[in-house]
């Protein structure tokens, strides 16, 4: 009953975002936790191509807010209103190099439902020497496979992070393409990220 | 005729055991020209059944010396040239690929996988003398004709203790002909399906002390096309050329010399198309392949029991690929040079031993666009002893080693011990534990290469330590991944291998062989990531990392109906995991996903290493019709489903979606002896017509051929 709710959720919210985002309550019977889902959102999307075929993007950040669960306006991108920004592979956190807040990340290898508490320290701040959430294959929240170009989010990978003005969530990183394909074809879309997030507004770090 | 281990050999062996031991000995050592002499003076076999062999069959690879297939230590299988004709087969890669426990692979050219291996694992050698010029790793089986060898010998488990590098999953020996007849010359033409053409030509004469003989190969084809839609052929079309040549003279009783030599050419042209994001490119691409040698071997009969050999052998090979379209062209070149001189003493102890000592130095280098410094070189100077025991009639002892010393990447010891036991009847068991390596290649040692478009480099482990320090001083780094000094010692990938098998008669008309192998492999080299560039993009270089084991059983039921129907079934077991992996499942830490869901991978869900099918098996089945002097033969081969690549992002094999289904592929062949010295042979290969153009895309589809033979003598 629950799953099929959430099927009709998902196909009324992907008929509703218009290469925007939005965003539904994801549950599941088997385990005991509640995510958001935050669907396709675009992240620097491609706008066409160049002569020689490479891709072109206009190179800009998508900021979004995960106490408000919404994406924040670029005119925002050097306030506290936002605590992660999408462009292409990159995630980036306000704070350190990025923007102005307390913001951090970390990045745990284990299940999403099993990440009950976000850690005490390991916290990383987006500096010259890299971000705190890693880019490149592997090293971060997806793999790249140069065969099929195809990046997919790495299966226990939990991304944590502490928002802007300190308080913490947890991330699972579901898909790059539009459509949620399971295996993307090269007609696939890409730079449009879905995501599941637990945000735990009262400041402690338990995500129960 | 395949033979294994040929049962009716016993009424021979036991005219053999009526020798003094010794004689016996030299009769190991001193055989020879075997194959010819057998031929010459022995009784002509019966025609054609896959089973009778009247005389001993002789092999040389799995030691270094000629010793009867029966008495060889290690499991080593002979295919000999009249069965080759027979099935019709071309190019070495076909041949392999319907022996149980090979399987075809493709990358860069076609390959073998032995013992659950991939390609580059595998020692091939022509005359005893290695084969150069890999791709990838692959040195292409289809650049070899088996119009010209008179045997195959396949030597399973690591042979790196008398051959040294490569030779950790098997050695395979091509034996090419020696002039035997007074003058005979001969001639060959066959027509295929997809203008497939195989002309061969070849002569030879043999005086009392002096024998020559010549041969060409020309094989051709204008290639297949699955996928017409899109630009360019599936199999491009190529030109192949083969000479060989070999003069052997016995100067007196002590001195004989041989010399080798073998010239092969390759053309090949296709079209490519590139849809890089909605904009076509294409490009005209040729690729120029060429391969030769020369090897000029001198014998010395020291005493009767004591012998003295002198090999050269110089080999190079070449390849250039060009892309071009209207705008301009660009060249990617290599070129591969060995040179080798070796020495070789085979000494016979009384006391039932007999030793055999060698050693040398092999001269390397390599030219190339994508190698740092252009052209690089590299020494290896190398020693082994063999010690083959003969104990007692039931036990045979073979226990060797090999010193490799290497300008690059330093000392190596491969020992290797094998027991024998030899019970009276056809009963053969024999064990081997034995270490194998692989030198680095010339790009995992000095490649460097930065992809212009992506912005990705790659440095070889050689050079990477200095070539940091400089990307790092024009400000090329941003942050090192990996300590730059961990890349000073690269080591050579090594194994140790366990082997056990056993060769009975089960009935007289039904022979078993069962094989049992495990291949712990360590040092693996592989691609990582050293340090960030300011780009984003990463800076590879190659590192010793991962840890396999290779595990499984071979099997081979044959069984002869009469005289003239026969047929051999052969079943390979195979499980081939990465140990790293292994442990990060056991210690919770892999993760899988199913139905958008992350999950615990455990044990069971894990599939092992990529391309590896579980169950592989084949059958073969002869018939011989005496009085029309017919015969046939029908091959078939199966492989299980085997992994591809990861799409699920966990990157090893564990989704049902990241499997290639498994296939079946039949082949049949039929020769008849029109006249004494006209043969003519028709067939069909992939007769219910395989195509899997995503994932196999070298099975071009059913392909009839067509050829007549003559020969005179």
């Amino acid at each position: 009953m629950l799953k099929l709710s959430f099927r009709a959720l998902f196909f009324l919210t992907l008929s509703a975002s218009i290469a925007a985002c939005d965003s539904s309550s994801i549950s599941d019977p088997d385990e005991d936790f509640v995510a958001e889902r935050v669907l396709e959102l675009p992240a620097d999307p491609i706008t066409g191509f160049a002569p020689d075929g490479r891709p072109i993007a206009a190179g800009v950040f998508t900021y979004f807010s995960l106490a408000n669960n919404a994406i924040v306006a670029n005119a925002d991108s050097a306030t506290t209103a936002w605590d992660i920004a999408f462009k292409g592979t990159t995630i980036i956190v306000n704070g350190g190099i990025s923007g102005p807040g307390n913001g951090a990340a970390q990045v745990l290898s284990g299940l999403f439902s099993e990440v009950m508490m976000a850690p005490e320290t390991g916290w990383n701040q987006d500096g010259s020497d890299g971000n705190a959430i890693p880019t490149g294959s592997g090293n971060g929240w997806y793999n790249y496979e140069p065969t099929t170009n195809a990046i997919t989010p790495i299966p226990g990978r939990v991304v944590l992070i502490r928002t802007a003005d300190g308080r913490y969530a947890k991330i699972s990183m579901v898909n790059y393409y539009r459509g949620l394909p399971e295996v993307p074809d090269p007609q696939s879309e890409s730079r449009y990220i879905t995501f599941d997030f637990v945000f735990q507004p009262d400041g402690s770090r338990s995500f129960e | 005729m395949i033979v294994n281990i040929v049962p009716l050999l016993g009424t021979r062996a036991k005219v053999l055991t009526q020798f003094s031991r010794s004689t016996l000995l030299s009769l190991l050592i001193f055989f020879g020209a075997s194959q010819v002499w057998a031929q010459k003076n022995g009784s002509a076999p019966p025609p054609d059944s896959m089973w009778t062999v009247e005389l001993p069959l002789m092999v040389v690879t799995a030691t270094r010396t000629a010793i009867s297939l029966r008495d060889v230590p290690v499991p080593t299988k002979v295919l000999l040239s009249k069965e080759i004709k027979k099935r019709g087969v071309l190019r070495l890669s076909d041949l392999l690929a319907e022996e149980p426990g090979m399987l075809q692979v493709h990358y860069f050219g076609a390959g073998i996988q032995l013992q659950g291996f991939d390609s580059e694992y595998t020692l091939i050698l022509i005359d005893g003398q290695p084969v150069i010029g890999r791709n990838g790793g692959t040195l292409d089986l289809e650049r070899f004709a088996v119009s010209d060898i008179e045997s195959v010998e396949i030597v399973q488990g690591p042979s790196s203790s008398l051959y040294g590098s490569e030779a950790l999953a098997g050695v395979i020996n091509l034996r090419t002909r020696k002039a035997s007849h007074p003058f005979s010359a001969s001639a060959a033409y066959r027509m295929q399906t997809n203008g497939t053409r195989n002309s061969t030509l070849s002569a030879e004469s043999r005086g009392s002390w002096f024998g020559s003989r010549i041969s060409y190969d020309r094989y051709s084809s204008d290639g297949f096309d699955l996928s017409p839609e899109v630009l360019g052929l599936t199999g491009p079309g190529f030109v192949t050329h083969t000479s060989s040549a070999k003069f052997d003279a016995k100067l007196n009783d002590r001195f004989s010399v041989v010399l080798g030599a073998r010239l092969a050419i390759q053309d090949q042209s296709n079209k490519i198309g590139f849809d890089r994001s909605g904009a076509q490119l294409s490009f005209d691409e040729t690729l120029n392949q060429s391969d030769w040698s020369v090897t000029p071997e001198l014998a010395w009969k020291l005493t009767s029991r004591n012998k003295l050999t002198l090999v050269g052998h110089v080999t190079s090979f070449d390849t250039r690929r060009v892309l071009s379209d209207e705008e301009g062209r660009s060249t990617d070149r290599f070129e591969q040079n060995y040179r080798k001189i070796e020495v070789q003493n085979d000494l016979i102890l009384g006391s039932g031993l007999i030793l055999n000592t060698g050693g040398g130095i092999i001269y390397e280098d390599v030219r190339a666009d994508r190698i740092s410094g252009e052209k690089r070189a590299n020494r290896t100077f190398y020693a082994f002893s063999q010690q083959q025991w003969f104990p007692i009639d039931l036990l045979q002892i073979t226990t060797s080693a090999r010193l490799d010393r290497h300008t690059d990447y330093g000392t190596r010891f491969s020992p290797r011990g094998a027991i024998m036991f030899k019970a009276p009847g056809s009963l053969r068991v024999r064990a081997s534990v034995g270490s194998g390596f692989k030198a680095p290649s010339f790009q995992q040692l000095y490649l460097d290469f930065t992809n212009a478009v992506a912005g990705y480099t790659v440095i070889g482990a050689a050079d990477a330590g200095t070539a940091l320090q400089e990307l790092d001083e024009i400000g090329q780094i941003q942050t090192f991944l990996t300590d730059p000094n961990a890349f000073a010692e690269i080591r050579p990938e090594s194994s140790v291998a366990y082997n056990l098998s056993t060769d009975f008669d089960l009935t007289p008309i039904v022979h078993i062989h069962v094989a049992l192998f495990r291949n712990n492999v360590k040092d693996l080299i592989e691609t990582i990531p050293v340090a960030s560039k300011p780009n984003g993009q990463s800076v590879f270089s190659y590192i010793n990392l991962s840890r396999i084991y290779t595990q499984g059983l071979t099997s081979e039921i044959r069984v002869r109906s009469g005289r003239s129907l026969s047929f051999a079934i052969g079943y390979q077991y195979l499980d081939a995991r990465d140990r790293d992996v292994l442990e990060k499942i056991e210690a919770g830490q892999v993760f899988g996903r199913r139905n958008g869901r992350d999950f615990r991978l455990t044990r069971s869900d894990y599939g092992g290493l990529y391309n590896r099918s579980r169950h592989s098996g084949t059958l073969q089945i002869a018939y011989e019709h005496e009085r029309s002097r017919t015969s046939v033969r029908i091959r078939g081969t199966y492989r299980s489903r085997y992994g591809y690549s990861d799409r699920n992002g966990n990157l090893i094999l564990d989704a049902s979606n990241e499997y290639v289904s498994g296939y079946t592929i039949w082949n049949a062949t039929v020769s008849r002896t029109m006249r004494p010295r006209m043969i003519f042979r028709g067939g069909i290969n992939n007769i219910f017509a395989y195509t899997n153009l995503e994932f196999v895309p070298s099975f071009s589809g059913r392909q009839v051929f067509a050829s007549l033979s003559y020969s005179i003598h």
